[in-house]
């Protein structure tokens, strides 16, 4: 069994729960010609590339403590900035200048951990066995019938599951969103499906609180139904699809990095099947504008970490996704200590 | 990888310091009972003169201050209301807390209350003093009474054939310990030191002996990698190689000697004085027996340089506590010196709360 990272911010039963899932660690652009440094569930990783090999491995030179993103890559090599030892793209060390002929023994060989690319992002699974070993679905980044965008990440002093219950959340859009598409004199939560899925569960919402920007709002044709599709992957990514009037369709993928207990980084990609020629910027604006207003509220929240156990806070019937959600990271095994 | 070739019976070993802990101590209790029974420079002498000097050493927060023929160090803190009695001021040879006027004298004695002038002072309203030293420039101290170990040695700092140089003292984010071996580390020049005086092209170790002295460690490592700038296109290093000295002081000090051509030498004393568990403050004396008639700036300017771009790694290293058992880390033939510290902060009674 993997022994938990140093500091490890989470309850012990919670970590292991968490470890065999994927989840985003970077940005594929942000893993180019140097070592990147990304944090998974309290793990410090080091990210490089060399011709089409991505290898995530623990950002630790095995020999004098050195963080491996400090250094730099040579010949495909990730190359110690300290001794210059060098490791190939499996993590087995190859290289020990100061010795060069020395036999190099086997176990100078980096942790590395499964790792691969979707949907513009970097994805890592710290532990191979249970969880799920899928990555959640977003078929629309290779459709082209689509338009991919990709806004830039969004950094949270908030534990992963805070935020993807706030995106799950239908009942503070006149609230916490009136400034960018929330509609104050529309706050009434018509009652919602949920239903289970093998990987979580879908929310099926619909209601009359359209999802152009407040500026936009006379775009709405009257009487128009508006309906979210949610799709949980758990425990932290979430789909949203929005369908607009013509057949539109809007994805949002929500995938929170848990980089510890009370720190995620949450990327965001993004297809649509209309709009495709209309200049990017005012749907990043928009976007930023929107996840800006939740983060300011999810970063108060408290308890910190996502209360598992129902009682702790009061429900509603709006409530029946975050209901669900907390119902199902339970059965993951989260909570375990909490609640014992 | 085995211990130290020479049989020295090395330092012998300090009973525990007894008494309370500093407040917010950050060392393991262990570590920090054998620690504070050696000698550590807190200050450079040319900084305490006409005002009190703040200092901390080992989580220990300290004042210093001079009155015409004695340094004092003491714990800072005024007896009455807890204010630092380094905010405070001298006046005719006593310190004077900044709050309430208390003066305490050269030894620590309160000698006056100002609110009643009259009144007898107790005894007990005396300050915790700890022993001083002044050398090469530095104001050293022991927190223990009776200091254990071998004061480093400088004799080249009394030599008139040496410039001396003394840098400002360098704060450092990282344990004393993971500084000091870095200092003794010769693996890393080709890679953190390419840009003074480590050559990219020649990353080689040779093997060197490592011999365990009364102070603590004696090394000598000849290679060929030499010490000037590199750039100023002066390097040739002479056939036989440079021969690095390095006599470690334990737990935190280590004496280096750069033999360079033509008798030239290059003396460094580096004082890792312990801050804290991760708080380091390095004194550095620095002398040279060549170019003695050039301004001392740009020799000041190209050894800090140096200890900065150290700096950068040891800062990032992890863990931060200098991993005393050895299965923590790997070790390689160049590593000869670090193993050999490790064993012997070890056998001094580090790490126990590591290890065991």
């Amino acid at each position: 069994m993997m022994t938990l990272p140093r500091n490890c911010t989470f309850l012990e039963s919670d970590w292991r729960a968490l470890a065999p899932y994927w989840y985003p660690v970077a940005f594929s652009r942000e893993v180019a010609d140097r070592p990147f440094a990304a944090t998974l569930l309290d793990e410090r990783l080091v990210i490089w590339r060399t011709g089409d090999t991505l290898t995530a491995a623990r950002d630790l030179c095995l020999h004098r403590g050195v963080p491996l993103s400090m250094g730099s890559l040579e010949n495909g090599d990730l190359v110690c900035a300290y001794h210059g030892f060098r490791y190939d793209a499996c993590g087995q060390c190859v290289k020990i200048p100061a010795h060069p002929s020395a036999a190099i023994p086997p176990k100078l060989r980096l942790q590395t951990y499964d790792v691969t690319e979707a949907y513009g992002l970097v994805w890592v699974r710290l532990v191979r066995e249970g969880g799920d070993p899928e990555l959640p679905d977003f078929a629309c980044w290779d459709d082209p019938s689509y338009l991919q965008v990709l806004p830039d990440s969004v950094e949270l002093d908030a534990s992963a599951g805070r935020q993807i219950e706030g995106f799950l959340d239908v009942s503070h859009f006149a609230f916490v969103h009136v400034e960018s598409f929330g509609e104050s004199q529309n706050p009434e939560v018509p009652t919602y499906p949920v239903e289970d899925t093998p990987r979580g569960f879908r929310a099926d919402y619909r209601s009359t609180v359209s999802n152009y920007p407040t500026h936009l709002k006379h775009l709405n044709p009257p009487g128009f139904e508006w309906r979210r599709l949610f799709e949980v992957f758990l425990p932290f990514t979430a789909k949203l699809t929005v369908f607009f009037p013509n057949d539109g369709q809007l994805h949002i993928l929500n995938a929170a990095c848990p980089v510890s207990a009370r720190k995620a980084r949450v990327f965001v990609p993004i297809c649509r099947n209309f709009d495709k020629d209309a200049p990017l910027q005012a749907t990043l604006d928009f976007n930023h504008q929107v996840f800006a207003e939740d983060k300011a509220i999810v970063e108060q929240q408290y308890p910190e970490e996502l209360p598992i156990d129902l009682h702790e806070e009061v429900h509603i019937r709006a409530d029946r996704s975050s209901i669900t959600y907390r119902q199902k990271l339970a059965a993951l095994g989260l909570g375990r200590t909490f609640t014992a | 990888m085995s211990a130290p070739a020479a049989s020295a019976p090395g330092v012998p070993l300090p009973p525990p310091v007894t008494g309370p802990l500093p407040r917010g101590c950050t060392f393991a209790e262990s570590d920090w009972r054998i620690l504070a029974n050696f000698w550590y420079p807190v200050a450079l002498s040319r900084d305490v003169t006409d005002q009190p000097v703040a200092a901390k050493l080992l989580d220990q927060r300290l004042v210093l201050w001079r009155t015409s023929d004695t340094l004092t160090c003491a714990n800072d803190l005024c007896l009455h209301r807890g204010v630092p009695l380094s905010m405070g001021s001298l006046e005719n040879g006593d310190l004077v807390c900044a709050y309430h006027g208390f003066r305490y004298d050269a030894c620590g004695q309160c000698v006056k209350i100002p609110a009643h002038p009259s009144a007898a002072i107790p005894p007990k309203l005396r300050l915790t003093t700890h022993p001083v030293r002044e050398a090469y420039g530095l104001v050293w101290t022991c927190l223990a009474a009776e200091p254990a170990g071998t004061f480093p040695e400088l004799p080249e700092w009394d030599d008139p054939a040496y410039q001396q140089a003394l840098p400002d003292p360098l704060d450092i984010a990282c344990s004393a310990g993971r500084q000091l071996e870095g200092f003794m580390d010769v693996a890393h020049f080709a890679f953190l030191h390419a840009n003074t005086f480590g050559d990219p092209n020649n990353p080689y170790v040779p093997n060197y002996p490592v011999e365990r002295a009364p102070h603590g460690l004696h090394i000598e490592y000849r290679s060929t990698v030499g010490n000037y700038l590199r750039q100023d296109g002066t390097e040739a290093p002479p056939e036989e190689g440079v021969l690095r000295v390095f006599d470690c002081f334990l737990p935190f000090a280590t004496r280096l000697k750069v033999h360079l051509p033509d008798g030239a030498h290059l003396v460094i004393l580096d004082c890792a004085s312990p801050v804290s568990a991760r708080q380091t403050r390095l004194f550095a004396p620095l002398l040279r027996n060549y170019d003695t008639d050039q301004p001392l700036e740009p020799f000041i300017d190209y050894n800090v340089t140096i200890f900065n771009e150290d700096r950068a790694i040891v800062q990032a290293q992890y863990p931060e506590d200098l991993p005393i058992d050895l299965l923590e880390e790997v070790h390689i033939r160049a590593d000869r010196t670090s193993i050999a510290y490790r064993q012997e902060l070890g056998r001094l009674g580090l790490g126990e709360a590591y290890t065991t």
